[in-house]
């Protein structure tokens, strides 16, 4: 088991030393990643629901609410 | 124009971006991921070490793509939750589940088999390495099942029970939504898109290789699996094709008229081959639908039915829930007007019930939610201001179907012509024409498979949720001015992220092709 745990650990981590290419991808993800979830989902775009109510029955009301008011 | 019309078109508008963006990288990842395990199985299964150095350039292509299009599909799922947050709550736990599977699939499959396809040369075993490939492929292709499948549940809404209590559609048949004829259709339809795709990228890579008379043996050989891959591609598309109009006209017979331009329903009607809109044209005006065209002689009815005589209902017939049957017979269903009055019986039932289920009366609830259930199929019919508003965008729906369909045609010949060249007239391979052909064909595939997806989202049109719920009333109370500003947010960053992608590819490409490729 330590074996395996320890060649899967090479694995990545030689993978990695080694990459060329590789190197700008895995930029490019991070970059993606922090610019999605730092600021994109944190400044614009909120889980409405989930902030505006705090129970799934509040959540409930409102969407019922929403879809039989002045239609 | 209402404050409420702008939300849903820049909401719609933002979706329609970041899902065309997404699907620009998706369709590459499943075709070149089986491209390359193909090569690869031919290296293992040979000994050839030139096709390990040939899979190892296309992978790195994939890695690329890979790279560039990852996550990018989780900013539908923010815009789900901010600017389509009654659709997000209503549709319930039916995309939860595929969801939920499709990010466990994604996680353990997709990153446990990529690392070891990229760092595992040398280090594992090849027939490790081999499965490690073609679990990565069978890895991309469950991710898109699993997504298609609840994009799939959209058009054709079964497997659920609506609670009023929860507000929420509740999983009734988990086979149901997950393997009915529609989604099934749906998920061959797209996956066999991608080898078409992932073909046509490797033929005109290759065709780049030969033009600039680089690595030119790989490239022969590149071409022959991208061809194969490609042709059988194209050929099951079609067949699924043929078999996604036929669930079409059963569970979405709007869209269809809408695809065709008909208007005017009859037995035995023509397909449109290709053809020029009035611009016009309106429901029930008695106008011509057409300004030209050219048709195939009962080519729709045989489509969807097999037969010469199958009627085929047009807008106006759907509108005026006329029908009829193979024999000639007329029958009605109900009209959109009437389908609108039922859909205002389901709201009606609906404040019934939250009236009832405030005061806590069960006997009211009861007999609230029976009179919702009776009129459920036609809920979101009650949103809509007239019966034409049930009409999607009949122009954008007949010119994306055509524009996929022609540009399908072009494929399987191109396809053709590479796979004849390659085994029986090599010489033609030298032709500066036909590596052009390769080159440019590039751009079309992309064209085709987006013209495809344009044909089945705007051909759904009004509809989030087909009959159920449509996008006026699936929209979040937002001001449109907050959906506009993160339209422009993601427009640039998606065409930056394009651009990045564009040029890494590009940059490899030209390096690797100035050293021997079968050498790596």
């Amino acid at each position: 088991m330590k074996n395996f745990i320890y060649r899967t650990y090479r694995l990545y981590a030689d993978g990695f030393r080694e990459m060329t290419v590789g190197r700008s991808l895995w930029a490019l993800i991070i970059i993606k990643m922090i610019v999605f979830f730092a600021i994109l989902k944190v400044f614009f775009f909120p889980d409405i629901l989930s902030t505006r109510y705090s129970t799934d029955a509040e959540r409930a009301d409102a969407v019922r609410h929403n879809l039989t008011i002045n239609q | 124009m209402t404050e409420l019309l702008q939300t849903v078109d820049w909401s719609r508008a933002q979706f329609a971006l970041t899902a065309m963006y997404h699907w620009l990288f998706v369709p590459l990842t499943i075709g070149l991921a089986l491209i390359v395990a193909l090569m690869e199985t031919i290296y293992v299964r040979t000994g050839d070490t030139r096709w390990k150095g040939i899979t190892k350039f296309w992978m790195t292509l994939f890695g690329i793509n890979f790279a560039c299009g990852v996550a990018t599909g989780l900013i539908l799922e923010f815009e789900f939750g901010t600017n389509w947050s009654n659709y997000s709550w209503f549709v319930g736990d039916i995309f939860g589940a595929p969801l939920a599977i499709e990010g466990l699939l994604a996680f353990f499959m997709e990153a446990t088999f990529v690392a070891v396809m990229f760092f595992g040369w040398n280090k594992v075993s090849r027939g490790f390495h081999l499965a490690s490939t073609w679990l990565t492929a069978l890895g991309v292709s469950l991710s898109a099942l699993w997504i298609l499948v609840a994009n799939a549940w959209m058009q054709n809404p079964v497997g659920m029970e609506f609670d009023p209590a929860q507000m929420r559609n509740v999983m009734s048949n988990f086979w149901e939504v997950a393997f009915n004829a529609v989604s099934i259709n749906k998920f061959f339809h797209a996956v066999l898109s991608g080898w078409v795709l992932a073909g046509v990228f490797v033929v005109g890579v290759s065709s780049w290789l030969l033009f600039r008379k680089r690595n030119i043996e790989a490239a022969r050989v590149s071409i022959k699996v991208g061809a194969w891959v490609g042709f059988i591609g194209i050929l099951l598309t079609l067949f699924t094709g043929h078999g996604s109009a036929v669930q079409v006209s059963r569970v979405q017979p709007m869209k269809l008229a809408a695809m065709e331009g008909l208007y005017e329903g009859s037995s035995g009607v023509d397909l449109v081959g290709i053809g020029i809109l009035n611009p016009d044209k309106k429901p029930g005006d008695g106008q011509d639908a057409m300004l030209f065209s050219i048709d195939i002689p009962k080519g729709l009815s045989l489509m969807i039915d097999g037969t010469t005589t199958r009627f085929v209902p047009g807008i106006d017939d759907l509108i005026a829930g006329r029908s009829i049957t193979a024999d000639g017979d007329t029958v009605y269903a109900n009209s959109y007007a009437e389908r609108i009055a039922s859909g205002k019986e389901a709201q009606e039932a609906l404040r019934e019930f939250e009236t009832a289920y405030k005061a806590g009366d069960t006997t009211a609830m009861a007999l609230a939610t029976e009179k919702l259930k009776a009129n459920f199929a036609d809920f979101g019919y009650g949103y809509l201001s007239s019966p034409e508003a049930a009409v999607p965008p009949v122009a954008l729906t007949f010119y994306s179907f055509h524009i996929m369909v022609l540009l399908g045609g072009y494929l399987l010949v191109f396809f053709l012509l590479v796979l004849f060249v390659s085994y029986r007239s090599t010489a033609m391979l030298e032709k500066s024409w036909l590596h052009w052909v390769g080159i440019l064909s590039i751009p079309l595939v992309w064209i085709c498979s987006q013209a495809g997806w344009v044909t089945a989202e705007v051909g759904r049109q009004p509809w989030t949720i087909q009959d159920l719920l449509p996008v006026n009333a699936a929209i979040s109370d937002l001001p449109a001015g907050s959906v506009q500003l993160t339209f422009w947010i993601f427009a640039a960053i998606f065409t930056l992220m394009l651009a990045a992608e564009i040029s890494i590819m590009l940059r490899y490409i030209s390096r690797a092709s100035k050293t021997d490729i079968t050498k790596k």
